[in-house]
Order: C-alpha cells, then sequence, then structure tokens
C-alpha cells in the first residue's frame, strides 16, 4: 500500500516538473540543429590532460585566480595539440603547440554560448601556424571551440569540444 | 523501424538527421531537469545542455553501452556542472557534493505562478522543503516517469555520483520526507483529476 502511495506520489511530482519546468523550446531546437552544423567526419583527439582537473595542478592552484592559463591536451595516435586558454581584458585567448608540426592546415570551431541566442551556429575560420607548429587565436568570444586539423592523404583529426570561458 | 537508443546511434551516426532528433526528444526533459536539480539558471543550463549534446554528436561512434544512454548523458551533464562550479568558486576545488551544496548560488525559482493548480503549488511547496540532495534524488528518479527515458536505479545512482547501495534506503527516506510535507500542507490523498 505504501508503495502505491509512493509511486503515485512520483507520478504526480512527474507531471509537475513537466508542467513548471518544461524545457525550453529553444534548447531543444539548437540541439537537433547542432546535427548538421557540429557533425564532422573526423578521427577524435581526445583530452588527455586538462590542468583544471589534475589534482597536483589543483593543490597548487587553490587561491589562484580563475584567469590564469587553462593548460588542455588532445591526443590522436601521434598527433598531440597542446592549448592554453587566457582571458586577457579584450576575448579569450589560444596559445597552442601541433605535434608533429607538418599539420597542413588547421581550423578553429567556435559556437557560441547557447544563450547567446544563435542556435546551432557554429563559425570556423583557419588558424596560422608557424614552423614550429605554434599557433595563436585571439579575440575568442564565450563558448565552446574545437580545433580541425587537415592533412594530406588522410582523414582530418578534431580535438574534442572544450569551453572556452 | 526500431526505436532503441541503440539503433538510433546508430542511424544518427550515419547521418539520420530524424534520428537524431528522437534522442533530443527524448532526453532533453532528463537532462533538463538535471541542470535545473543543481540550481543552474536558464542560462547556464542551456549551455550545460548544449555542451552535453555536442558531446554525444562527436561521440557517437565510440558509445559502449547505448542502452544506458541516459546515464552516460546524465553524467556529461554533471561533469559540465562540476567545471561550472570549479570556475566560478575561487578557492574551493572539489567534486564533493556537499561542498558544492554549499558553494551554489540558489537560482531563482521556477515561476510558480505558472503552476496553476492550487495542488500543484502546494506539492511543490512541500518539494521545495527538502534538502538539496533529496529534490536533486528525487528529480534524477521521477523524470520521464514511466516512459522509456527515464532512468534505472543503477544509472540514477552513477548520474548522481552515489553509491547504488544506498540509493534505495536514501529514496525511502526522501519520499518518506515529501509524503509528510505533502500532509503537513492538507494535500488530499487523491489527486483532483488535473
Amino acid at each position: 500500500m505504501d508503495e502505491d502511495r509512493d509511486e503515485q506520489l512520483l507520478a504526480e511530482l512527474s507531471a509537475l516538473f513537466r508542467r513548471a519546468e518544461p524545457v525550453p523550446e529553444s534548447v531543444v531546437e539548437t540541439a537537433k540543429a547542432g546535427f548538421v552544423m557540429h557533425s564532422l567526419d573526423a578521427d577524435l583527439a581526445l583530452l588527455t590532460w586538462d590542468s583544471a582537473v589534475d589534482p597536483s595542478a589543483a593543490a597548487m592552484r587553490a587561491g589562484e585566480s580563475p584567469t590564469e592559463p587553462h593548460a588542455l591536451t588532445f591526443e590522436c595516435g601521434d598527433i598531440a595539440v597542446e592549448v592554453e586558454v587566457t582571458a586577457p581584458a579584450r576575448g579569450w585567448r589560444l596559445m597552442g603547440q601541433l605535434t608533429p608540426t607538418q599539420i597542413v592546415r588547421l581550423e578553429l570551431h567556435h559556437a557560441p554560448h547557447a544563450a547567446a541566442g544563435q542556435a546551432g551556429e557554429v563559425s570556423v575560420g583557419t588558424v596560422e601556424v608557424d614552423d614550429l607548429g605554434r599557433f595563436a587565436v585571439t579575440d575568442l568570444a564565450p563558448g565552446l571551440v574545437r580545433l580541425v586539423l587537415h592533412r594530406p592523404d588522410a582523414s582530418p583529426v578534431a580535438t574534442e569540444w572544450f569551453r572556452v570561458d | 523501424m526500431e526505436d532503441d537508443a541503440a539503433s538510433l546511434i546508430r542511424r544518427a551516426a550515419d547521418g539520420d538527421q530524424s534520428a537524431w532528433n528522437t534522442l533530443v526528444e527524448r532526453y532533453s526533459g532528463l537532462l533538463w531537469s538535471i541542470a535545473r536539480s543543481y540550481r543552474l539558471r536558464d542560462a547556464d543550463a542551456a549551455d550545460v545542455l548544449q555542451t552535453a549534446w555536442m558531446r554525444l554528436l562527436e561521440h557517437l561512434n565510440r558509445i559502449e553501452d547505448p542502452q544506458r544512454l541516459g546515464a552516460w548523458l546524465a553524467t556529461v551533464v554533471r561533469h559540465e556542472i562540476h567545471r561550472l562550479h570549479r570556475r566560478s568558486v575561487r578557492t574551493v576545488h572539489t567534486d564533493n557534493e556537499a561542498v558544492l551544496d554549499a558553494a551554489s548560488t540558489p537560482a531563482p525559482g521556477p515561476d510558480v505562478n505558472a503552476v496553476i493548480a492550487d495542488r500543484d503549488r502546494l506539492l511543490w511547496e512541500a518539494f521545495a522543503e527538502l534538502t538539496e540532495r533529496c529534490q536533486r534524488l528525487l528529480r534524477m528518479l521521477v523524470t520521464g516517469f514511466g516512459a522509456q527515458e527515464a532512468l534505472s536505479y543503477r544509472d540514477a545512482a552513477v548520474a548522481l555520483g552515489i553509491p547504488m547501495g544506498s540509493l534505495g534506503p536514501t529514496r525511502m527516506r526522501c519520499l518518506s520526507e515529501l509524503r509528510h510535507a505533502v500532509e503537513r500542507r492538507g494535500i488530499s490523498g487523491e489527486p483532483d483529476g488535473s
């Protein structure tokens, strides 16, 4: 009997949440639109190190300003992408290093925050890379970013999306 | 045509937009409820969900256990929320749930005026009396109640970051508290049919 009452209460609660806090339509539409905007035929370079979660880094960073460089490493096979994210006065900045250095073309894909009101839109730009595999991007608006490396005779490699904010 | 998660993921990975749309429709409610259960403002909750869907899209070919997609998505949401907290809380670096509870600033509650029926409002107020942890647990358990996207106990425990063994007893305790809060408000045991 108690169980029936519990089930009934849970059912009412569920219906209540749906009425009181429905998912905004814009959130659903953004997710659907993302399928076209964000799909990419590429190998995935996984996040293998994140200074924000590394335990030793966390111990050191206690009390430090959140604008300290956030360092990330992405890897796929023999390809590595190291990135530092900083927030100077105007816009966010990425500085990074590719290994190996013989990548033909580097793209930055940028998806603004959902709240910015541009459902699913992503902008793509080419990023200059020097002979040592170094690159820099400035004046980034907050949002989600990924780096896509294009190579001759091989599929592109895309880092996992990471937040710049 | 099959409609289970594995089939939808496979079809979406092959470029089927309608399969993707079904996944979005099926799980958005759960993810939104989880985000709200951590007291995120609407804008932050929208960001967290956007990240979760983009994360699924890039991992479509790598989902190991499609039948547990709900738990996978819920875990991504939880990690994103923790990342948000780490970013905004300068001196606290922890994934400890209790600390996060203390550190989070509550978002404005739902517009209770939008909840028209008296019984709804009283039930909501009763729910709001519960501890953060009970609210979060019950939300995780009831979203999609009776529908396909509801989380199993095992997945709910993973999504909440608590041992599965503690889920049952905690559920009983939280439901009991909710029932008492409901009774204190004089809400009858019978639904009014609304």
